[in-house]
Order: structure tokens, then C-alpha cells, then sequence
């Protein structure tokens, strides 16, 4: 199984066992901007007690449960995550917050088919992407912004993007980027 | 640098951003969405090919986990100082917490 082949298989493990989710990082970057190499897949769920060993054990051999629970800094999600040994891709599972953007992205999100598969797989939109990679900020985030921005950002709703960046202080990083992007 | 020079530049640039924007609007979503984990796996066998090649007498298994190595290095490079150790996941599904304040991922 490649990263490819393992990346759908999760997905739709998570469909199967009827675990609410999102693909998002680079997944959905991808989706709305241009396409960059990604050796994870980040996926919000919105797990309930017992669903990620749950979710480990539909998966079978191959995958490996790193048992570390890690809190990150940005925006207080806190993750796990599965390994795929026989291509070294992770899924990187990220429990839903109570982050105000969080739930309402979440609650936002677009159901999206994925071609090859005949699948359908959950996204945020892409005013979405654009606000949570502006809270994260790295050089890849904001190179992903820029891409989405140019690519996307004619059809974007600017008035919620502004609603959330002046929430979270970015917006004088978007004027940045959006000059960047020439959009 | 002269100021044709820059403006021919800035045109070039602007003229990259626009055709890069035309065929990424041309691919539909769903499509563009999977090719980031298929450019990976074709880069995991090229960086393998390369492994294999500085090391001809090595398994493809030793390949195999040289090339896990480099990558997990990688990514503990890029998550320095992002991540924090807050629990263990028991086999039951239960969590245990861990109480060191200051435990960071790169230190697995």
C-alpha cells in the first residue's frame, strides 16, 4: 500500500465507522490553491471516547498507533498519530476544539468528491483554509495562503475571512499576503 | 539592477502567478486534492533510489528504514518546539495524561 492507497483507506475507515472528519493542512490547500508534495494527511474528528483505538484497530497491520498525545502550541489541538510503515506516510489525527473558529469551520465544511475513487471526502472551505493557515503562519502556511489566495481568491467571502482575522490579530499579515498574491 | 531589469522581472513574476493560476483553476478540486500524497510517493522512491545507489550492498529492507529515518528526522526538524507531550493513549482507549510541563515531541 502507498501513501496514496493508505491516505483513501483511512478515510474511509472514518466513513465506515461513521466518525464525523475533516481533511485539512495540505489536503485542502491543495484543493483550493496549487498542489505541493504533503507526507501527512491532517484530519479534524470529531472523536467520541473509545473511537480512536476504535479506528486503530479497523485499520489492521500496517499501521502503527504512536501513543503520544501531543498538544500543539498554535491554536491548542491536540493530536495523535497513526503511521504507515510500508510507505512512512502519517495520518495525523487532530480532536475537534472548543476554538471558536474551530467549530465553526467545522461546521462549515464541504463534502467534495475525490476523482479517482469515486469517493466523496469532507474539506473546509476555503475562506477556512486561508484563516487557520494565517493562526499557524509558518513559511509553508503562508506560501499555501498565497497560492490559494491566487487561485481562489476572486470567489472568496472576504467579509468572513476579515470577521475571524481581526478576531485573531492576522489581518495586517493577510494585506501582506493578498499583496503578495496580486489579488 | 537596473529599472527595466526589475520591471521585466516583476512582469515575468506576475506573468508565473497567472499561468500557475490557470492550470490549478482547470484541475478540479478533488483531483488536486490527492496529488500531494502522490508527488510524496514518488519522491520516497527516488530518495530511496538514491539511498539504494550510495549503498549497494544494503536489503531494501535496511533501504526501507534508512529512508523512515531521514524522513522521521524531517519531521521532527519541522515540529520543533510546535508539540507537547499531554497524554498516553492506553489500550482501552483511556488517556494518561503526563504531568511534565515541558515535555516536547522531539524528545520521543
Amino acid at each position: 500500500m502507498n501513501g496514496e492507497q493508505a491516505a483513501a483507506y483511512v478515510l474511509s475507515k472514518l466513513e465506515e465507522l461513521k466518525i464525523d472528519h475533516m481533511l485539512v493542512g495540505a489536503f485542502s490547500s491543495n484543493a483550493y490553491g496549487v498542489i505541493r508534495s504533503t507526507n501527512d494527511a491532517d484530519i479534524v474528528v470529531a472523536f467520541k471516547e473509545s473511537d480512536l483505538t476504535r479506528l486503530f484497530k479497523s485499520l489492521g497491520e500496517g499501521f502503527i498507533l504512536d501513543r503520544q498525545m501531543m498538544l500543539e502550541g498554535f491554536t491548542g489541538s491536540v493530536r495523535n498519530v497513526i503511521k504507515h510503515s510500508e510507505s512512512g506516510f502519517d495520518i495525523e489525527l487532530f480532536r475537534l476544539s472548543d476554538d471558536p473558529h474551530h467549530q465553526e469551520r467545522f461546521a462549515r465544511r464541504k463534502r467534495i468528491q475525490i476523482n479517482e475513487f469515486c469517493r466523496e471526502a469532507w474539506i473546509p472551505t476555503a475562506e477556512d483554509v486561508v484563516i487557520q493557515k494565517l493562526r499557524w503562519a509558518r513559511r509553508k502556511d503562508l506560501d499555501d495562503i498565497v497560492n490559494v489566495l491566487i487561485v481562489s481568491g476572486k470567489s472568496l467571502d472576504w467579509a468572513y475571512i476579515r470577521r475571524w482575522t481581526d478576531e485573531h490579530d492576522t489581518t495586517a499579515l493577510l494585506d501582506r499576503l493578498k499583496s503578495e498574491a496580486q489579488c | 539592477m537596473s529599472v527595466n531589469s526589475q520591471a521585466e522581472i516583476l512582469a515575468l513574476q506576475k506573468s508565473i502567478l497567472e499561468s500557475k493560476a490557470e492550470r490549478s483553476r482547470s484541475v478540479a478540486p478533488g483531483m488536486k486534492m490527492m496529488e500531494g500524497v502522490r508527488l510524496f510517493d514518488r519522491v520516497r522512491e527516488r530518495v530511496k533510489a538514491a539511498i539504494r545507489s550510495q549503498n549497494s550492498d544494503w536489503s531494501e529492507e535496511l533501504i526501507h528504514q534508512e529512508f523512515l529515518r531521514q524522513l522521521e528526522n524531517q519531521r521532527r526538524h519541522a515540529e520543533k518546539g510546535i508539540y507537547r507531550v499531554v497524554g498516553q493513549v492506553n489500550d482501552d482507549g483511556t488517556i494518561t495524561p503526563v504531568t511534565s510541563e515541558d515535555e516536547d515531541v522531539n524528545e520521543r
